[in-house]
This record gives C-alpha cells, sequence and structure tokens, in this order.
C-alpha cells in the first residue's frame, strides 16, 4: 500500500496545485471567516414595521428591536404597504406602531398600542414579536413608575423614568434564562451550530466528496492506459492495488472535509463537546459515504462516465439536502446533521 | 509449453477470435504478423491472462490455466502497445517502482544488463512524459520485462520508433531468446520479423491461419492468398516475402 501511497505523494510533488487543492476549503475559511458571519447577519428575519405614531418611544422600540440582531426591520410608510409585504411574503410579519403609542405608554397601557400582522406561513416571526413586547413592557413599567412615584413626592416623571430604565442595562436586573436541554441529558444544556455554519459544513461534505470522486479518475486511467494490466500480471491480483487507491480516495475526502471543519470550529470559538460529536460524527458519516461511492464505482466498472454520475449524485445530495426537497432521509448531506 | 485448446473469445455481440488450437513450445521465437482487427493482441492478452476465453481452455505445462494462472503470471513479461507507464516519474523512479510491486524477486544483474543494452542509463533521472516515443517504447519494454520472465509477450514492441532505438530494442529481445526465453511478439516490420523469428504466425479473418517458419510460408503463400482472397491487407503483408 504505500508503494501506491508513495506514488501518488512523487506525482503530486510535481504538481503543487493537487495539496492546494486539499487546502483550498481550510484557506477559504480563513479568508472568508469575516464575509460568513456579516452574510449570516443579513439573514436576520425580515420584519416590517409601520410607525404610525413617529414619537421618541415608537423610535426607540424600533432601535432596539433591530439592535436585538434576530430580525432585520423593513420601514413601510402604511398599513396597506405592510399587509401587502406580508401577503407576499417579502417579510415574516409587519408590526403596526398604532397613533397614540406613546401617549399610552406614558400611562403604563399595553393594550393594542402595537398590531401584529402574519399569514399562515409565518413561522420566524416569534422572536420579532417577543423582541417587541419586552421592549413595550420596559417602557411601560418605567413609565408605571415614574407616573406613581411622580403623584407621591415631587421627583418629575423624566428623573423616575431614567432611574427606573437604568436596571433594565446592560440586561434586565430579572429575565427568565430559557435553554434547550437535551432529553437523554436534561441537566446539560445542548449546544447547537448556527444554521449558516451548518450550511459551510454541508459545502465543506459537498467539497471533499467530490475531490475524493476526482480522485477516481487516476483509477480509471490506470485501466485505460494498461497500466492496471501490468500491475495484474506482475502482483498476480488487483486486490491490494484497489484496497491502496480506496485507502488513499477515502483519506483524501476524510482529511479534506476535517481540516477546514475544525478551521471554522477554531475561528468561531465552538465549545469542545460541540467540535467532539461533530467531528466524530462527520468521520462515520463520511467513512460510509466513501464506501458507498466506492463500491458504486466499482460496480459501474471503473469507468470514466461513472465518475461524472457520481460527482452528480454528490451534487444532488447537496441541493436536495439544502432545499429540503426530494427523499431527504437518503441523502449523505441530510446523515451529517445532528439535531438541527 | 503452452497449449491453446479451441480457444475463442468474445466480447458482448462481437466476436474477437473464432475457435482455434495451436501449440507454443518453449524456447521459440514466434512473430505474430496479421492485417489489424485480425484478433493479434486478443490473441497474446488470452496467453498472458489478462483475458478468459469465451470458450475453449488454455493450459501451461500440461496444467489448465485456472489451476497455475499464479505460475502463469510469474513466467510472464508483457509488453503491451500502449505505453502503460507513469509520465510524470523519472526512468529510474519508474523502474523503482515497479520493482517494489513485483512479489518476486527481481534479478538486479538481468535489471542492469537490460538498461545497459538499451541504454536508459542515459535519461535515468527523465520523466517518462518528456521523452521521444522511442525512449518511451524502451522503458515499457524494461518495466515489462523487469521479472526476467521465461516467456515474453510483446505487442508492437518497435512501433514508430526510430531506427537507432529499433536497433537497441532488436538486440536486446536477440539476446533474450539466446538465453532460451520463448518470445511471441506482434509487428508489421520484416526487417525486425527477419532479424527475430525463426516461425511465424500468421492471422487472418479472427483466427491464426498458418504457423511455420519463412520457407514454409513463401510456399504456402499463394495457396493463402486465395484462400483469403478478400483480405487485401494480407495480400500487403505477403507481398514481401
Amino acid at each position: 500500500m504505500l508503494t501506491y501511497l508513495s506514488l501518488h505523494l512523487n506525482k503530486w510533488r510535481k504538481r503543487p496545485f493537487v495539496i492546494l487543492l486539499l487546502a483550498f476549503p481550510l484557506l477559504c475559511t480563513f479568508l472568508l471567516y469575516p464575509f460568513f458571519e456579516n452574510t449570516a447577519g443579513e439573514t436576520a428575519v425580515p420584519i416590517a414595521v409601520v410607525d404610525e405614531d413617529q414619537s421618541d418611544d415608537s423610535r426607540t422600540v424600533t432601535d432596539r428591536v433591530e439592535d436585538s440582531g434576530r430580525v432585520r426591520l423593513v420601514s413601510q410608510a402604511t398599513r396597506a404597504e405592510a399587509e401587502t409585504d406580508v401577503q407576499k411574503g417579502a417579510v415574516e410579519a409587519a408590526f403596526i406602531i398604532e397613533k397614540g403609542f406613546q401617549a399610552s405608554i406614558r400611562q403604563g397601557e399595553v393594550n393594542e398600542v402595537i398590531t401584529w400582522i402574519r399569514n399562515e406561513n409565518s413561522a420566524l416571526d416569534v422572536f420579532a414579536k417577543e423582541a417587541f413586547g419586552a421592549e413595550l413592557m420596559r417602557l411601560a413599567l418605567n413609565a408605571k413608575a415614574a407616573v406613581i412615584v411622580e403623584q407621591e413626592t415631587e421627583t418629575s416623571f423624566e428623573e423616575v423614568f431614567q432611574y427606573s430604565d437604568q436596571f433594565w442595562e446592560p440586561e434586565p436586573l430579572f429575565q427568565v434564562s430559557v435553554t434547550e436541554r437535551s432529553p437523554q441529558q436534561p441537566e446539560r444544556e445542548e449546544p447547537q451550530l448556527q444554521s449558516w455554519q451548518v450550511t459551510v459544513l454541508q459545502l465543506f461534505f459537498l467539497y471533499a466528496w467530490l475531490l475524493a470522486i476526482f480522485f477516481l479518475y487516476e483509477v480509471t486511467k490506470d485501466e485505460n492506459s494498461g497500466r492496471l494490466a501490468r500491475i495484474k500480471l506482475i502482483q498476480k491480483t488487483t486486490a491490494s492495488y484497489f484496497f491502496a487507491h480506496f485507502v488513499i480516495f477515502a483519506f483524501i475526502g476524510l482529511i479534506s472535509y476535517i481540516l477546514p471543519l475544525n478551521g471554522l470550529f477554531f475561528l468561531s470559538e465552538t465549545p469542545q463537546d460541540l467540535m467532539a460529536a461533530w467531528n466524530i460524527h462527520g468521520i462515520i458519516v463520511a467513512a460510509l459515504t466513501f464506501i458507498v461511492t466506492w463500491c458504486l464505482f466499482m460496480a459501474f466498472g471503473k469507468k470514466r462516465w461513472a465518475v461524472y454520475i457520481l460527482m452528480l449524485i454528490a451534487v444532488s445530495s447537496f441541493i436536495f439536502t439544502i432545499t429540503q426537497t426530494g427523499f431527504t432521509d437518503l441523502w449523505p448531506h441530510q446523515w451529517l446533521l445532528i439535531n438541527q | 509449453m503452452i497449449q491453446l485448446d479451441n480457444v475463442s473469445k468474445r466480447y458482448r455481440r462481437k466476436q474477437v477470435l473464432d475457435p482455434f488450437s495451436l501449440t507454443i513450445q518453449e524456447g521459440s521465437s514466434i512473430g505474430i504478423i496479421g492485417p489489424n482487427g485480425a484478433g493479434k493482441s486478443t490473441f497474446l492478452k488470452l496467453i498472458a491472462s489478462l483475458e478468459k476465453p469465451s470458450k475453449g481452455a488454455l493450459s501451461y505445462e500440461g496444467q489448465p490455466y485456472k489451476q497455475v494462472v499464479k505460475r502463469v503470471r510469474s513466467a510472464i513479461g508483457y509488453v503491451p502497445q500502449d505505453i502503460a507507464l507513469y509520465e510524470e516519474l523519472t526512468v529510474g523512479q519508474q523502474i523503482a517502482f515497479w520493482k517494489k510491486l513485483e512479489k518476486t524477486k527481481v534479478d538486479d544483474d538481468f535489471l542492469k544488463r537490460m538498461v545497459e543494452t538499451l541504454r536508459l542509463d542515459e535519461v535515468m533521472d527523465q520523466p517518462v512524459g518528456q521523452l521521444s516515443g522511442g525512449w518511451k517504447r524502451k522503458v515499457n519494454l524494461c518495466v515489462g520485462l523487469l521479472k526476467n520472465p521465461s516467456i515474453c509477450l510483446l505487442d508492437e514492441p518497435t512501433a514508430g520508433v526510430d531506427l537507432a532505438a529499433k536497433e537497441d530494442i532488436i538486440a536486446w529481445l536477440k539476446e533474450l531468446h539466446q538465453q532460451g526465453k520463448t518470445l511471441l511478439y506482434i509487428s508489421h516490420d520484416w526487417y525486425e520479423l527477419r532479424k527475430l523469428s525463426d516461425e511465424y504466425l500468421l492471422f487472418a479473418e479472427k483466427r491464426p491461419v498458418f504457423q511455420g517458419t519463412e520457407t514454409a510460408l513463401i510456399r504456402q503463400k499463394e495457396e493463402l492468398l486465395q484462400s483469403f482472397d478478400e483480405q487485401k491487407d494480407l495480400r500487403r503483408i505477403l507481398q514481401h516475402l
């Protein structure tokens, strides 16, 4: 086996770009990581806002909701435009800050000051509803406190309002911390990757799979040039040739997946538990995928067209998993996911 | 001794060799001639155990190929028509690689003598991909005969090479024959055939139609041409006799 490995190393030494191909996703990870993060920001849930009150408090609420990061606010002039956007699916939902918002809030009233518009397909707008609700409660509680204190003492409304508001910074004095827990280990918090990280990992997997398949060209070239026949005569059998080439094929795939995977984990400071889980699971899924791919290649008669078919399967696996369409459970890219 | 008994070969719908029987004696040097598509290369591959006959059987020293395939492969050195080499490797690396793959011990003296006769030491450090056709043929030959085989099967070993390279190859093959090795080689070059062969195997219409010396071939020439009247290529081959 080492003879074949040294053969390929000898060949690759004369073509340094092959080594570069192995390290390419890792290099991309380091170069493009800031871009990944920014893109993730742009994928925040789009929400339409109509500010009919145009007051200081209404602006404060919208600014703070936008700063929360999970949503991207799209300003609309009228209620009708916002409703159309929701119906078209251009935004996940719309929030109408009703006229008289500031006056009601300053009285500590929170009923019917914001109208929430959504359609039957809206799913991710709950984040926005929670953010609006939290900011509403913050203003209303500050105002309620200020009204009472102002009636009982000589302190001004603004003074008490500001005093009360400081208990919300940097985080509310009291808050309920909601964390997801695993049913198997209820005492431990279940860490998860962000959705953009999962997509990038699936891209890494596609790259690694394609690169490994590309290596199969070497086997077809050996077959077509008569080198395999020569090996058959010299070694009396081709078993060790195929075993060695399977090992190299799987090694190329695994290394070109595991390297960028851990590069990404390193840059995003992923917890070690999560890193270990994704590494172990990834290696198992990749190994299984490469065994199936190799068997298909052999079953197809080690022909050049088989390489194209396998590449098509790899790309289909990625596309069908990402878009969640068509035999999703059959694709290795789906097997790759852990409780996402 | 290799014996082929009622052997034929078919690839799916295409018949490549019609049934035939023949015997190859140890130590003989047989020039294989015939038009393109007559089944010469397939015949060599059958003997090399690289292809299995569709019908019939081969035997080596009286034993069926199936039972002694490893022994057959140890005894046979096969030089294909294609340059079956890794172009990225230098000649030295190439020889070292194939030598390392060899299961039986390679005779270093034999290898050294072959490298000298073929003058490969002049290009030892050059990548095969950068060599001319003649040099590539010589490396191809060297790798095919690396293990000092007792039976050498050569599919057009001098095709497309210059005269100097051809002389080197002929000289080496002659030396092998003098050592008592069995040579079977396909060629279209009568100069080379006459220098090396002590008998000929003529293929026509997907089977061997003649096996014997040049004198016998000359004697049967007209009879063969009449039998295979439509084979214009055969006429062209035999007109040199």
